[in-house]
């Protein structure tokens, strides 16, 4: 049975980018949000073995959402997206518990290897 | 009686008073000391002490004639030093009730007296004066002209 | 919360706990019904115990609780008994050991075997203890990221987190703390306890593309002690601290005079305010010193306990006196001091004390030096056999033999290679001779007397100086000689090219940070020839009367923290010359004051 992600981003863009970089790799979508609230729901819902992560969202940012996240079920394994530049909120979100991080640009090798870093 | 220890200066022989001194050190490594008067010529460890070498022939305005192995290290608290001579000689018991005590007219020569020695002269070395000329050497603005030392070549 | 910062603390403290345990309880054991006595020593077991629960050092608060609670069964009999002594002495021994997994970042050992063993002198003479799980290895691990990785620091953070899940990470260069500030770091080099082989380690962080070289082993004993030690800490009283702040506020109203003096061109008054700045200085300045005295005490906790089991082990009756704790002196001079004494004591008790005799430490001041005595009242040394001995072994000519007064004879222990084999003995037969001890004392400045009477005893008087000046120096080469410049008043060193430099009118510069310095030879300052210059010259920023200068060297051999020895009178009014020290290997290297030098040729 193939692994399933759930991938978390506002823009529809990325979402659709990371969609086919999974399901290239074998991986199931198994849902995806557009914000932090939704993310959670989502989660809860799907019970993913993975989430992709962007940080900066409307409503509620990806470092929030990853905190509720973990309260709920604290061995989820969250990568963040992130861009240059947002490297002290990466940090941040490391120390909340964000597994490892991936940069856009992304590209496919970069985004399995972490992924398999933190699967396996 | 005192116990009188004899070095040579060039030709001429000098003595301390063994209450000056000490001890006497042997084969000691000389450091070198920056900044010093040419007269201080390095400095070396005694017994965990750093203790300034000064060159008594040259100080004294002698010609250079190679130095002993053997340096004498003054005990006057207040003049911490350790003096290097061309040759010390073996300790000499004398009186010195006999010796001519002189008001040196000339005090850079840093003599308080003469001791008559079976007929050999022993020049008294008078520390109260070499400190003085050292201290000037020392502390003379400047300090790296010092003023030339009498010459007696 | 993250309590790492609170651990050298605990150290510290605990240790002495501990200590003062032990010296209480070999006081009780001779006056075992010493109900004050078993009082103080429930009140430390208590302290330790508290302090380790809120540490979350488990084993420790449990043995600490564990020795509380028999404690507290011998003040309701009374009294307590000679076994009971030796298990509670092996308890405060285990304790120690649990305190050197602490500081070195392992799991607890066991006290199991320890709580559960009756109080049967036999089976606790040495206590047994667990030791940590076997597979677990230091390792060092050095990693460097690629040049380009996008957020090298979350990068770093990640790795960081991920050994963290393998081991125990005793020290990593740059801290989290670091990483979570500094900006672009590519270097991570750390110290891991671990139950993973290095290779396993290795295979792992190679898994990160990011990684451009890893490299992971065993550290070297030199290393991992550095860890152990950590930083040292410092009890201040509240009083000295109130004194600092009464001392900063003069300073500030100081500093407003100063201003207002200068403002109006009243020279009469910024004089004034000059003078009171340096007595303020000076004032700072001694109670900075006050800060790193420490009574003796804190160094001879240990030493009635040390005596009661070699005293115990070599089948003496020993009685040990000490006087004069309370007498202080700064910390560095004894850290110092404590092996060499603890290698006095066991001198006295091999050598001087036949079967029944009394060792006393005795401590005192003489004007602004303090005394320290280690005499025992045993055999006393013979001047004619250490003559014999000492000329047998070549260390001194016949002549010398002859003409050796017996004062100077009893100095001859203190040579290298004095000490025979067939005195190596279980007690003091550790490779260390007096010629250490005389070496550690006089590094400090101090001077070692001994004195002895045959059949009177053996007296070991240390002379040292209250407080020694430590600062830490940049040692550069001139002309094949040392000299050494106070770090404080070096900026940078930096090689500089030779075409970089450039002549204006008469003085040569060098462009640095776009900033045009003079550049100044120190061979010329201390009147030394000058060489042709090489391709790449060495230089030491400093600053002298408010301006940068280049001050050029022949090259650089390193820092060192030195004690400082003052010029002994009459060179101590020389310019530019800010004292000499001496090296380890016995050298002699001065300080230069390179402000003074160059005023001086002025």
């Amino acid at each position: 049975m193939s692994q399933r992600v759930l991938i978390v981003d506002d823009a529809l863009f990325m979402r659709n980018l990371l969609r086919d970089i999974f399901s290239d790799a074998g991986w199931e979508i198994a849902g995806e949000a557009a914000d932090g609230n939704e993310a959670l729901q989502k989660f809860q819902q799907l019970q993913p073995d993975l989430v992709t992560m962007d940080i900066v969202m409307p409503q509620r940012s990806g470092i929030d959402a990853l905190q509720d996240i973990l309260t709920v079920s604290p061995a989820a394994v969250v990568i963040m997206c992130s861009a240059l530049g947002q490297e002290s909120m990466v940090m941040e979100a490391i120390q909340h518990g964000a597994r490892d991080f991936i940069v856009k640009p992304f590209q496919q090798e970069q985004v399995l290897e972490v992924v398999q870093r933190v699967l396996g | 009686m005192t116990l009188l220890l004899p070095f040579m200066l060039g030709a001429e022989r000098y003595g301390l008073k063994l209450t000056e001194i000490q001890e006497v050190v042997e084969e000691v490594e000389p450091y070198y000391l920056p900044a010093a008067p040419p007269e201080v010529i390095a400095a070396v460890n005694v017994h965990g002490r750093i203790l300034p070498v000064l060159d008594l022939a040259l100080c004294l305005g002698f010609a250079p004639s190679p130095r002993g192995e053997r340096m004498i290290v003054l005990s006057r608290p207040d003049f911490a030093l350790v003096l290097a001579v061309h040759q010390i000689e073996s300790m000499l018991t004398v009186d010195l009730e006999q010796a001519t005590l002189s008001q040196s007219d000339a005090p850079e020569d840093c003599i308080c007296g003469v001791v008559n020695w079976h007929g050999q002269m022993i020049s008294l070395l008078d520390l109260d004066q070499l400190r003085k000329l050292v201290e000037e050497k020392c502390i003379v603005p400047g300090g790296d002209r010092v003023p030339a030392c009498t010459d007696r070549r | 919360m993250d309590m790492a910062k609170y651990k050298v603390m605990f150290l510290t403290e605990a240790r002495e706990h501990l200590q003062k345990m032990s010296a209480q309880l070999v006081a009780i054991e001779a006056d075992p019904t010493n109900r004050n006595g078993i009082d103080a020593l429930l009140r430390e077991a208590h302290s330790i115990k508290g302090m380790a629960a809120s540490m979350g050092y488990q084993q420790h608060a449990e043995l600490s609780h564990h020795l509380e609670d028999r404690l507290d069964l011998f003040r309701q009999k009374g009294k307590i008994s000679p076994t009971a002594i030796d298990y509670l002495l092996a308890g405060t021994d285990l304790l120690e050991l649990l305190l050197e997994d602490i500081a070195a970042g392992r799991e607890e050992r066991s006290i199991e075997d320890f709580c559960q063993a009756k109080v049967e002198p036999q089976t606790l003479q040495t206590p047994r203890v667990a030791s940590p799980p076997a597979l677990e290895t230091k390792l060092q691990i050095r990693l460097k990221l690629h040049e380009k990785v996008a957020s090298p620091a979350a990068r770093l953070l990640v790795i960081l987190r991920q050994l963290s899940s393998f081991g125990k990470i005793l020290q990593s260069e740059p801290s989290q703390e670091q990483i979570l500030r500094a900006g672009p770091v590519r270097h991570l080099e750390l110290l891991i306890n671990t139950n993973l082989s290095a290779h396993e380690i290795k295979a792992c962080l190679e898994n990160y593309s990011e990684v451009a070289r890893v490299e992971v082993e065993e550290p070297q004993a030199q290393q991992a002690k550095s860890v152990a030690t950590g930083g040292a800490t410092v009890r201040v009283g509240t009083d000295l601290l109130d004194r600092f702040i009464s001392l900063t506020g003069e300073l500030i109203t100081n500093r407003y005079m100063l201003q207002s003096a200068a403002g109006d061109r009243d020279w009469d008054a910024l004089q004034e305010g000059l003078g009171r700045l340096a007595r303020l200085v000076k004032d700072l300045h001694h109670q900075v010193l006050q800060v790193r005295m420490m009574p003796i005490d804190s160094v001879t906790g240990r030493l009635p306990r040390l005596v009661r089991d070699l005293a115990r082990k070599s089948g003496k009756e020993i009685h040990f006196e000490l006087e004069g704790g309370g007498i202080e002196l700064d910390r560095a001079i004894l850290e110092e001091l404590s092996d060499p004494l603890v290698h006095m004591i066991r001198n006295a008790i091999d050598h001087g004390i036949e079967s029944e005799g009394t060792i006393t430490l005795r401590a005192w001041r003489q004007r602004d030096q303090v005394m320290l005595q280690v005499a025992d009242n045993g055999r006393g040394m013979n001047p004619a056999q250490l003559r014999r001995r000492a000329l047998e072994k070549g260390l001194i000519s016949p002549a010398q033999a002859e003409s050796m007064r017996d004062y100077e004879a009893l100095q001859l222990v203190c040579l290298p290679g004095f000490s025979t084999a067939s005195q190596v003995t279980d007690t003091s037969g550790r490779g260390v001779g007096m010629d250490v001890v005389k070496a550690a004392v006089e590094k400090l400045g101090g001077v070692l007397h001994i004195d002895a009477a045959l059949g009177r005893g053996t007296r070991f008087t240390l002379k040292l100086p209250l407080s020694v000046a430590i600062i830490k120096v940049l040692l550069v080469e001139v002309d094949k000689k040392q000299v050494a410049l106070p770090i404080t008043r070096v900026l940078q060193t930096i090689e500089v090219e030779r075409r970089q430099i450039q002549i204006s009118g008469k003085q040569r510069v060098f462009s640095h940070n776009e900033e045009l310095l003079p550049l100044v030879s120190l061979r010329k300052i201390l009147g030394l020839p000058i060489p042709q210059a090489a391709a790449f010259v060495s230089v030491v920023l400093t600053e002298v009367l408010g301006r940068k200068v280049g001050l050029v060297v022949d090259g650089f051999a390193g820092q060192k923290e030195v004690f400082v020895q003052k010029m002994p009178s009459p060179l101590e009014g020389l310019r530019g010359l800010g004292g000499g020290t001496i090296l380890g290997d016995g050298s002699i290297v001065f300080i230069l004051d390179i402000q003074g030098l160059i005023e001086r040729r002025r």
